[in-house]
């Protein structure tokens, strides 16, 4: 069983997919009830969880055309660690604009970051992807804010850019 | 003011919370039982009642049928007896066999005349509808004029599965003799009919 605090960090997550509160509420609920029926099946809750969660929104997603496209990108290795992310300094009234401007694929990659902590190596794990294709997505959000926010708002430090291997 | 992105998505989402009705919600939705759970336990309920249903039919089967230690003779002296006492109302009255075979049409078989008892010289009163073990029996009341005391004959066919292990008399050459409640009866078969007089 889930507490209040896990409740309300499986929300976040929701809602960092749908970036609706309703939505994020019903996605939530609907997770919830399949987690319920096959429980027994994992050990690892909160990560089963987040795939049920991630699973409902695609199956969503494919049913309703609100939610906006998902962007179908052919991935070239580079080999950017997600660490790569801290290097990007935004403006705080900038955020939810940001977070509207990137995708659902990209989002769940922040949340992971930010909020889990998870390294490169377990958000690859999470999404069921090679390492490589997650690094190349980072590559290309880092790539896609920086045209899309000026330097005034969104910094990105050299410091720590570059190849991190 | 700039912020470092990470921090920035961990405050903007930190301020996204459920509600109290979401999470009291959410929280019912996982004390509840789930349907597999349920499922489970409707059937181990089914299983129980259906375990108690066949407990109670067996038990009122045994009490039906009479489980007990007693013998066959014993049981069917028991039973005889306990008619033969309350003397209920004749439903045909006749004083000869034949008057009265006219009446008993609903039996497998046709009421006779024992070769031990001469039933000309009882006086018979007349007859009724009765069962022994739960078999169709016939029962004709009449005075013994020897003794002027009121005397019972039952008749039933012989169902062996009912009445096994019942000696016959041609086997055993004298009628059993059963003594309940100070009465005397005696049973025999004989034309496969078995017989059981009470006086």
């Amino acid at each position: 069983m889930f507490d209040q605090d896990t409740l309300n960090k499986l929300y976040r997550f929701s809602y960092s997919l749908t970036l609706n509160d309703s939505d994020a509420y019903d996605l939530l609920q609907n997770s919830l009830e399949k987690f319920i029926k096959n429980q027994s099946k994992k050990d690892n809750d909160l990560a089963f969880m987040y795939r049920i969660i991630r699973h409902q929104f695609i199956d969503d997603y494919r049913k309703n055309s609100k939610h906006q496209t998902l962007p179908f990108e052919e991935q070239e290795y580079i080999d950017f660690d997600v660490k790569t992310l801290e290097s990007i300094s935004i403006d705080a009234d900038l955020i939810e604009q940001l977070i509207t401007y990137l995708d659902p694929l990209e989002r769940e990659i922040l949340f992971y970051w930010a909020i889990e902590g998870y390294t490169t190596q377990q958000i690859a794990d999470m999404l069921t992807m090679p390492k490589g294709t997650v690094l190349s997505k980072i590559h290309r959000m880092r790539l896609r804010i920086k045209q899309q926010f000026n330097e005034e708002s969104v910094q990105l430090s050299s410091s720590t850019e570059g190849v991190s291997k | 003011m700039k912020q470092p992105l990470k921090n920035s998505i961990t405050h903007h989402l930190n301020n996204k919370a459920l509600s109290n009705q979401q999470l009291k919600q959410l929280q019912a939705l996982q004390v509840k039982p789930s349907k597999k759970t349920y499922s489970s336990y409707f059937k181990l309920a089914t299983m129980a009642s259906a375990l108690l249903l066949s407990f109670i039919l067996s038990f009122y089967y045994i009490q039906s049928v009479g489980f007990s230690t007693l013998s066959i003779e014993q049981r069917i002296a028991e039973e005889v007896a306990k008619n033969h006492l309350k003397l209920k109302p004749l439903e045909i009255k006749s004083n000869t066999l034949q008057g009265l075979s006219s009446y008993f049409k609903q039996l497998n078989f046709s009421p006779v005349n024992p070769n031990s008892i001469s039933l000309s010289k009882q006086n018979l009163l007349g007859g009724r509808y009765c069962s022994i073990q739960g078999v169709t029996a016939l029962q004709l009341r009449m005075i013994n004029k020897k003794t002027n005391k009121v005397q019972t004959l039952y008749e039933t066919e012989y169902d062996k599965l009912v009445f096994k292990h019942f000696p016959e008399m041609s086997k055993s050459g004298e009628p059993v003799t059963v003594y309940v409640k100070g009465m005397k009866i005696d049973m025999w078969v004989e034309k496969d009919i078995l017989f059981a007089l009470v006086e």
